[in-house]
């Protein structure tokens, strides 16, 4: 194995190599060409990280590339070249991977390019102990003995940090951080040249994520694989690749040194997609976001495709060939597919953000508190779990106050108790120990008794918009149901203009198209908005948000962000937002409570919270968080590789 | 709703649904008619008893032959198909009703509610059916259909209770059902208006199923002789030209015609349930799309196909 | 161990209430067709008519409580009464002369449907569109089929017209049933119309489940891992692919046995197959309680014991069902 040399080599040859991809999905309904014309190179040694939005292609270039696609999905143009050390005797001028047969691709496979897939997704087989899964990719590859091919394994797994005695364990006995290890030591049984990473880390808590992603580093540098990661998540690729490579649509719309794009990037998505991201350090800004959203990809798209949501747009942009070309004034390496937009360039007067005006509270957290509303006191919910029908304490004894006008943000990871506290004061559970008051009086919302006239004071917005609207009833049944059930105390009539009213309110314009439009019509930020309307319908003067925005894409988190915090200061609403993102918190809340194992670890005002935190595990959470700003220069990472004890360490799989 | 609106949309339905589940409803439909009309239309009376003692072959009089005592066979199954058909129905019915309270109460209800319910509907689901009707039945004084649909309902509704307590479970827990909580919605609200709703496919599926056990099981009680051999049915013929060896007779039309007609309504049934199941199921649906990239079959390792412009032949 | 500790326990309480539905359906039907079981039978030995109040309920002998335990007392010592049909042979001794006959058949039969209907539908699922997955609409229509109408014409074709394998009966006539190839030639003769009918009528359903689960298999994660992953085909298709998709099959095999060996009793009927099918119709056409009752009960049972083999299989079959706390 070599050591990859530290300048970036774009001369030297590329181990693989993607020119003028093209994929289609071929259905009744049409053709999607969910890739148009893509070209990509890896080198070994090096990261690529490919990001963008969801269904902009990204994931279906990769799996494209090692014909790993099922139908409907077809090749329909382009070529890929395959240029490994092992195979370049019989392949003098690499290997064609499109050209390649079934018996060709199974050696190309895993030997040559593995591929670590998403964590959340069940990528390991439920019924085959890790050690056989381990070991059939190995005797898949390599002629070596029983014995070797088990002392392989056995060194794999210790390599990413799990003790041996594990490969007898089935996936379900182990953690989602372990399977993803797992996952990843599978990948490199057989020391393959590149290394597909298809969202290795969605889905696991940012302390496991910044481990394991530490560890995949140590690994590639000790193994020089090349290494193709896939993510949504922009301020993850910042940390740790040497290019970024930003897709729309199906096209490639910028390709960059990492520090160019951390300087900014040129292309206008580039750019809206670094400004959707909250930041951990600098001044609190009101953040843009993308609005609208991507385009069908059904047929042609003429120019570029961004054209729609471009706040450079003009009409030469429907004319333009979309190919990446380097850019006057921009860093070396640094490729735009915008030939009108420079570095730096400042965004144009009157553009179109994502609706709102500044509705974050601009410096310090020096809101004035409003009256309280609703705090809970000693909250506590135990289940009746676990093996032995021992007791579990999800929430230990939790003190929380909301007052009208602020917004108070409730942080921690999965399994720290957060969304029970939202079940317990939405009143879906019921209190083991602890009390509610709403303005100061006792209440027990789980009671059959209090819950309807509770439920006119607080409300919820769920986490999944597409799950939370009944996909058989129009926007103006659920409004109107909400709407009837609580406006028939208050005596209000004219449901019609009610409905009218709800959807302006949430921004959802003009109201006769979505009045009578059913849930699938919707794209995921319509429907949350929807949901926040709903919500609105009883006049609460609480809501409890959780996770509001972490289904939806990241270019439209701000907007929903945005919307509740527009809502809070119009209806003087108390909010508790509830969230796995210490950054959005920062961003959007008044007040930051830090939830860990059941108990708040830390409390205080949001920017002081942040920037001075004092609880170990505050300071933890804070460093893992991905953030543009302050990349993994501080590489302070001990030995790489034997971390699974930390603090990030999560219980046996459910 | 205006009527001709509902008219349109059921039409509109109709039309877009599998053409396997059209040819069943066709197919259906016919059957439910001569179970209206049969009787009217029937040439002889299906009792009708001559002296002689071996079955007739079909000929232009009894164009489906005749038993061996001269009943005409089609005769007997135009006026059979009645009972067979509204057995079917009603049961299908009434045991889709218990199936939809049983399995959405246990679903939604969960904890003890659930534990006991399932339990009771899994043992009647093991226990074998056929036996045990035969042993009720075999003590009733007068085994008729009442006392077969009654009986038939009562133990054919747990398998179609079972998957509506699963489907109901996996969905008591979405959002959308704690939003309509969260809203204000009373429980049986949520459940007919935001459950069922969602569970319509699953329970025609349910019925379609059971009224096809209800069927081949009425038919084999009749067949074994536990029915009321004084009615007409598709069973109490093919009890006939059992106990009258039309086999070793050779007398093949007294039993190949009635055993068809089960047959093809059987057939009609599972046909409206591929339908179903390929309308609930994208994956299941035949795949036309295979057509249009040029292959009829295809293995999932099969590599991503390469279709350059102008290589569709290459193939 | 969870897993198997709730399922025995679900066993239990289905044989509980199999025995106990035995032991009420004759107390509470309308009307008393015992008493004039008893009225045709002047000559019983006081002993048989003690066992049929204590079967049936009648001459009010103690309470129901008291009955009940006389009842199960009687059915944990196998002694299921006298039959009236055959009298004074016991129950007991029919069904034990009956049963081996039909756990062959049947069993048999039952077994290799669901072996080669699953083996099937897995290959119907691996290549879509092609001839055995275009092919299984026609298969599962038999399904829709009464199984006895295809035994009808199965005997007329094959064993009436064509003269191929003899029918009825198990054996031919005049041989002695014991270890001797003749014997053992002729069962195996007489048993193969009825077990390929029955494997016909039930093959379509197994694979057609089999296929469905294996299609959304297929569609998971795991498979396209092993694919990529450059594993054979074969070990995709069956270690990956059907290793998972038959869990819910054995599931599934448990809970429909009952319905599944319902109709194969039925077959026995047509082709007079000396199994238990055959004596409970015998028993039907002669009012034959007693012998009713017996053969429910110990059908249910058999099935009842084979469901719980399936079972046991799947929690072997599946590393979850085995750790799983609840489900």
């Amino acid at each position: 194995m070599s050591t990859p040399d530290a300048l970036p080599s774009a001369t030297a040859t590329p181990v693989l190599e993607i020119s003028g991809l093209d994929i289609a999905y071929r259905s009744e309904a049409g053709e999607v060409r969910a890739v148009r014309g893509v070209d990509l190179d890896l080198h070994p040694g090096k990261i690529v990280g490919l990001a963008g939005e969801s269904g902009c292609g990204k994931s279906t270039l990769a799996y494209g590339a090692v014909r790993l696609l099922r139908p409907p999905a077809i090749v329909t143009g382009g070529s890929v070249v395959y240029r490994g050390r092992r195979l370049s005797a019989g392949h003098p001028d690499g290997f064609d991977v499109l050209a390649a047969g079934d018996a060709e691709l199974r050696r190309l496979r895993w030997r040559e390019i593995a591929i670590v897939f998403q964590s959340a997704m069940n990528a390991l087989n439920p019924v085959l102990r890790i050690s056989e899964q381990l070991l059939d990719g190995i005797r898949a590859h390599l002629e070596i003995s029983d014995e070797q091919a088990r002392d392989r394994a056995r060194e794999l797994i210790e390599m990413v940090g799990i003790k041996p005695e594990r490969l007898n364990a089935y996936p379900h006995e182990l953690s989602g951080g372990m399977r993803q290890r797992v996952m990843i030591a599978m990948a490199l049984a057989v020391e393959p040249e590149v290394v597909i990473m298809d969202e290795p880390t969605t889905g696991l808590d940012v302390v496991v994520q910044k481990e394991i992603l530490r560890e995949t580093m140590a690994l590639k540098d000790q193994l020089g694989f090349a290494v193709l990661f896939i993510t949504h998540d922009l301020s993850l690729l910042l940390e740790i690749a040497d290019r970024v490579v930003v897709m729309y649509a199906g096209q490639v719309v910028e390709s960059a040194p990492t520090s160019a794009v951390r300087h900014g990037g040129i292309h206008p998505y580039t750019r809206g997609l670094l400004g959707s991201f909250p930041r951990l350090r600098g001044p609190r800004v009101q953040l843009t976001g993308i609005p609208g959203t991507p385009p069908d990809l059904r047929g042609e798209l003429p120019g570029c495709p961004f054209h729609a949501r471009c706040a450079f747009a003009q009409d030469a942009c429907l004319q333009i060939d979309m190919r990446v070309q380097a850019v006057n004034g921009a860093e070396p390496g640094q490729l735009s597919a915008c030939p009108f937009v420079a570095p730096g360039q400042p965004l144009p007067e009157g553009a179109v953000t994502s609706g709102s005006k500044l509705t974050v509270p601009a410096e310090g957290d020096a809101q004035p508190s409003g009256e309280l509303v609703l705090s809970g006191q000693g909250l506590r919910k135990d289940y009746r779990g676990g093996r032995r029908g021992e007791v579990v304490s999800a929430v230990k004894g939790v003190d929380l106050e909301l007052h009208r006008g602020r917004v108070v943000a409730l942080v921690g990871e999965s399994g720290s108790g957060k969304s029970t506290i939202a079940k317990l004061l939405s009143g879906q559970e019921r209190l083991t120990g602890g009390e509610i008051l709403l303005d100061g009086k006792q209440i027990d919302p789980s009671t059959r008794s209090h819950f309807r006239a509770y439920k006119k004071d607080v409300q919820m917005v769920f986490q999944d918009p597409f799950a939370s609207l009944n996909p058989l009833h129009t926007v103006r049944y659920h409004l109107q149901r909400a709407l009837k059930l609580h406006g028939a105390r208050t005596g209000r009539g004219h449901a019609v203009a009610d409905v009218e009213r709800l959807l302006e309110q949430v921004s959802l314009t003009p109201t006769t198209k979505f009045r009578d439009a059913y849930p699938h019509e919707l794209s995921g930020g319509q429907r949350q908005r929807v949901s926040i309307a709903r919500a609105l319908a009883a006049e609460p003067r609480v809501l409890l948000a959780d996770e509001p925005v972490s289904m939806l894409d990241v270019s439209i988190r701000l907007e929903i962000l945005d919307l509740i915090s527009e809502l809070r200061s119009r209806y003087q609403l108390a909010i508790l937002y509830i969230t796995h993102d210490i950054a959005s918190a920062r961003y959007f809340a008044d007040e930051i409570l830090v939830m860990h194992h059941g108990e708040i670890v830390e409390r205080g005002p949001a920017e002081q919270l942040v920037q001075n935190p004092t609880h170990p595990y505050t300071q933890l959470l804070i460093a893992s968080s991905p953030d543009p700003d302050t990349f993994a220069v501080q590489e302070d990472a001990p030995e790489p590789g034997h971390q699974v004890d930390g603090v990030g360490k999560e219980g046996p799989g459910r | 709703m205006p009527a001709r609106s509902a008219l349109r949309r059921f039409a509109a339905g109709f039309g877009r649904l599998p053409l396997k589940a059209k040819i069943g409803i066709a197919i259906l439909s016919l059957f439910i008619l001569v179970a209206i009309i049969g009787p009217a239309i029937a040439p002889y009376d299906p009792f009708a008893n001559t002296t002689q003692a071996t079955p007739g072959a079909p000929n232009g009089q009894h164009l489906l032959g005749t038993s061996a005592t001269g009943g005409d066979i089609l005769s007997q199954m135009l006026v059979g198909t009645r009972p067979t058909v509204i057995l079917g129905l009603v049961t299908g019915l009434v045991a889709t009703a218990l199936s939809v309270v049983v399995g959405t109460a246990a679903g939604y209800l969960g904890g003890y509610a659930d534990e006991i319910l399932s339990l009771f509907s899994n043992v009647i689901l093991v226990l074998p059916a056929l036996p045990l009707l035969v042993v009720i039945l075999g003590y009733l004084p007068h085994t008729g259909e009442v006392a077969t649909a009654i009986v038939l309902s009562a133990l054919g509704w747990p398998w179609g209770a079972r998957v509506i307590r699963a489907q109901t479970l996996s969905m008591r827990n979405r959002d959308f059902v704690l939003a309509a909580r969260e809203v204000g919605e009373r429980p049986l609200r949520i459940i007919l208006f935001e459950l069922l709703p969602n569970q319509i496919g699953l329970i025609a599926a349910s019925f379609v199923g059971t009224v096809l056990y209800a069927i081949l099981t009425s038919v084999a009680l009749a067949f074994i002789g536990v029915t009321n051999l004084n009615s007409w049915n598709y069973g109490v013929i093919l009890y006939w030209a059992q106990n009258g060896s039309a086999v070793e007779l050779g007398a093949w039309w007294w039993y190949v015609f009635p055993g068809l007609a089960v047959a093809l309504l059987g057939m009609s049934l599972v046909l409206i349930n591929f339908g179903l199941d390929e309308l609930s199921n994208p994956r299941l649906r035949s795949s036309r799309v295979m057509n249009r990239i040029g292959r009829r079959s295809w293995r999932p390792a099969d590599p991503t196909p390469v279709i350059r412009e102008g290589m569709e032949a290459a193939l | 161990m969870r897993f198997i500790a709730r399922r025995l326990a679900f066993y239990v309480a289905a044989v509980w209430a199999a025995v106990t539905v035995n032991f009420l359906i004759p107390r509470v039907m309308p009307g008393n067709a015992v008493d004039a079981i008893l009225g045709k039978f002047q000559n019983l030995t006081p002993a048989v008519v003690k066992a049929l109040e204590i079967q049936f309920g009648v001459g009010h002998k103690g309470s129901l409580v008291s009955q009940y335990f006389q009842y199960w007392n009687n059915v944990l010592h196998f002694n299921l009464g006298i039959s009236t049909s055959q009298y004074p042979t016991h129950v007991s001794t029919i069904i034990g002369q009956t049963l081996p006959w039909t756990l062959a058949l049947v069993g048999v039969a039952t077994v290799l449907s669901f072996a080669i209907g699953t083996l099937l539908g897995v290959l119907a699922a691996w290549r879509r569109g092609g001839w055995l997955d275009r092919a299984l609409p026609a298969l599962t229509l038999l399904q829709a089929t009464p199984y006895f109408f295809l035994a009808l014409l199965v005997i007329y074709l094959f064993a009436i017209k064509l003269q191929w394998l003899p029918y009825g009966q198990g054996y031919a006539l005049g041989l002695s049933p014991g270890l001797n190839w003749a014997f053992i030639h002729s069962a195996i003769q007489h048993s193969i119309l009825p077990a390929l009918t029955i494997i016909a009528t039930s093959i379509g359903g197994w694979m057609l489940q089999m296929r469905n689960v294996m299609l959304t298999t297929i569609s998971e994660d795991y498979i396209l891992v092993a694919q990529a992953k450059g594993l054979s085909t074969r070990r995709v298709m069956f270690t990956y692919g059907a290793r998972n998709a038959i869990l819910p099959n054995i599931a599934g095999f448990a809970l429909s046995l009952g319905f599944v060996v319902a109709g194969a009793l039925v077959m026995e009927i047509v082709f007079s197959y000396p199994g238990v099918g055959l004596t409970l119709y015998n028993a039907v056409t002669s009012n034959d309680y007693p012998l009713l009752q017996g053969i429910f009960l110990v059908i249910s049972l058999t099935v009842l014991t084979a469901s719980l083999l399936a079972d046991i299989a799947y929690a072997f079959a599946d590393p979850r069902a085995r750790s799983r706390s609840a489900f």
